[in-house]
């Protein structure tokens, strides 16, 4: 049984007003994608710049509606939830962002930061003021920051701490599934591997679900146990990351994997016979 | 996490962070003389305006006392900016006169940040027809100029502060309506605030706590460098005899009466005309200070 599950889902953007009635071609940036990801699982999206990733995160939280399909989370369809059951429903599901610059407030303390999912939430976490600032506190030390950095700002903070943060305040819904978009492209590779190893750890501690977006092969095949290939909209290819990274069956996803660099000079994509061309 | 308990005592709120943002700002500010001018003007002003009716040499002036057997002495020792036609001292009218100037070009800025934000966020936030109606509303009465609507306004319910202020902000909150509304369309995109969608927040939240706290700097500088204008506009009012009425002593309107008597006896226009000339300027240096501060990106 699968915890979310998405079934022929597909987004046309409009196009632009042409003249009083006519309307350009719109832009489809998702064409009919069915995946299935299980309780407990990581499931990789991997593509290209505009492959569609990020529209089918945005579909997920029911940030975009959709033109066609359905998607189920834990067995209800969410795009057909009322508000006020969505509105419940979202601390079941959270997300981390792309770029920790800008998914913080500026103008909010970490505290409040964090705490702001319990407060939006009051009503299923009842915490007294005092308790939220203790479960703060919790959050804090859990993804490896420390007590003194409680009421400072986030402009204080390095890409990846701030990385932290977004990870503690998707926590602190006490969510199940977990959205990873792109959590590590805008960090330093030294600081990859530690927010990767503390994701690794949560999800053990916590029992996470992750769907976990990103365009570097390596972090994926680190991270996940499913992996889907997206490519203009489409799911060309997905499967085991086994099974996708050693034999792969589409041109497009051989394509991604020679582009991978390989920490072997002899084995460099420049140095090796030039398998593909373009793919159309 | 089994090594948590020891370290879970909840720090002090380190106010630091703030209070060297603060200092961080003074600095800058400091660093262009013209807005410490600007600064010290317009405090100067304010407190002024504030303990005149206490300091003026001649309150009963203010009143409405007149003096005929002293009209227009020349500046003295006596009567540091002369007498005018009643033979009233025209620092005491001067002084006292900036308390109707100030407060009223601070209401109507008051009144336009409120309304005009008001208007703005839920125009910006909400999209689609809302946007659509708020906006040609607010553009309609952009065409207003707000010295025909005030003199309308006077002509239709008569002159007084209250009146005047009201027909000012009439025209003036669209300004600061499409200014917050673009400030609320770009907010809107910024991930905290759909990271904070995502949550589940309601729109109040959202707007009042993640995107109006975020515009606050663009809305601060546009103020500060209306004020100059507002004092302005109130002071042409009372020029044209729709502002404040006469015995109450308002800069435009003292100005307006010295006209009679320029050239020979100057120093009755000088006064109030230095008064408005000093307010505007220290308020247009104040806001550009403040825009250096705020908005570092806009610097020359």
């Amino acid at each position: 049984m699968s915890f979310l599950r998405i079934e022929n889902v597909s987004k046309v953007f409009p196009g632009a007003r042409q003249g009083l009635f006519g309307r350009a071609e719109g832009f489809r940036a998702l064409d009919d994608v069915s995946l299935s990801i299980p309780r407990g699982a990581s499931f990789g999206l991997v593509g290209e710049s505009g492959s569609g990733k990020t529209t089918l995160t945005r579909c997920i939280l029911r940030l975009e509606t959709l033109s066609a399909g359905k998607i189920w989370f834990d067995g209800t369809d969410l795009h057909q939830l009322p508000p006020q059951a969505m509105r419940r429903l979202r601390s079941r599901l959270q997300i981390v962002f792309q770029d920790p610059y800008a998914s913080l407030d500026p103008r909010m303390t970490i505290h409040d930061i964090i705490a702001e999912p319990m407060v939006i939430h009051a009503d299923t976490m009842p915490l007294s003021a005092r308790q939220r600032t203790e479960r703060v506190l919790e959050l804090l030390l859990q993804v490896g920051l420390r007590s003194e950095h409680l009421f400072r700002y986030p402009h204080e903070f390095s890409g990846g701490q701030r990385q932290r943060i977004g990870i503690a305040r998707a926590l602190a819904a006490k969510p199940e599934f977990l959205i990873l978009d792109e959590p590590t492209s805008a960090l330093d590779v030294s600081v990859q591997a530690d927010v990767l190893n503390l994701l690794h750890r949560l999800q053990d501690e916590l029992g996470l679900t992750y769907f976990f977006i990103s365009h570097d092969l390596g972090v994926v095949r680190y991270v996940c146990d499913d992996v889907a290939v997206i490519w203009r909209g489409k799911l060309v290819e997905q499967g085991p990351v086994e099974r996708i990274f050693d034999s792969p069956q589409n041109d497009y996803t051989r394509m991604l994997l020679d582009a991978m660099p390989d920490p072997d000079p002899d084995l460099s994509p420049f140095r090796r016979a030039q398998t593909t061309g373009e793919i159309a | 996490m089994s090594d948590l308990t020891q370290t879970t005592a909840v720090p002090k709120r380190d106010r630091s962070a703030r209070a060297e943002n603060w200092a961080r700002a003074f600095y800058r500010f400091r660093q262009s003389w013209l807005s410490l001018i600007g600064l010290a003007i317009v405090v100067t002003l304010i407190v002024l305006a504030v303990i005149a009716p206490w300091i003026v040499p001649h309150p009963d002036h203010v009143a409405g006392t007149t003096n005929t057997g002293f009209r227009f002495q020349p500046p003295s020792a006596a009567a540091w900016f002369g007498t005018n036609e009643l033979g009233q001292d025209v620092f005491s009218l001067v002084l006292v006169g900036a308390r109707v100037s100030l407060f009223s070009a601070m209401v109507v800025i008051a009144l336009a940040i409120v309304i005009g934000t008001l208007v703005g966020a839920i125009a910006g936030y909400f999209g689609g027809w809302i946007d659509e109606i708020l906006m040609r509303f607010t553009d309609l009465l952009l065409t207003i100029p707000s010295l025909i609507l005030a003199m309308a306004v006077a002509a239709a319910l008569g002159t007084g502060v209250w009146n005047m202020i009201i027909a000012i902000t009439v025209t003036w909150w669209p300004a600061y309506a499409r200014l917050v509304r673009g400030e609320v369309l770009v907010k809107k995109q910024e991930q905290f605030v759909v990271a904070s969608v995502a949550l589940g927040a309601g729109w109040p939240r959202i707007l009042g706590l993640h995107i109006l706290p975020n515009i606050v700097s663009p809305l601060v500088v546009k103020a500060s460098l209306d004020m100059g204008f507002a004092i302005l506009t109130v002071a042409s009012l009372g020029f044209v005899g729709i502002g404040v009425k006469p015995p109450t002593p308002e800069w435009g309107t003292l100005l307006s009466g010295a006209r009679a008597y320029m050239p020979d006896y100057w120093w009755t226009a000088v006064a109030p005309g230095t008064a408005i000339f000093l307010a505007v300027l220290a308020f247009n240096l104040l806001g550009d200070g403040l825009r250096d501060v705020l908005d570092p990106k806009a610097r020359r």
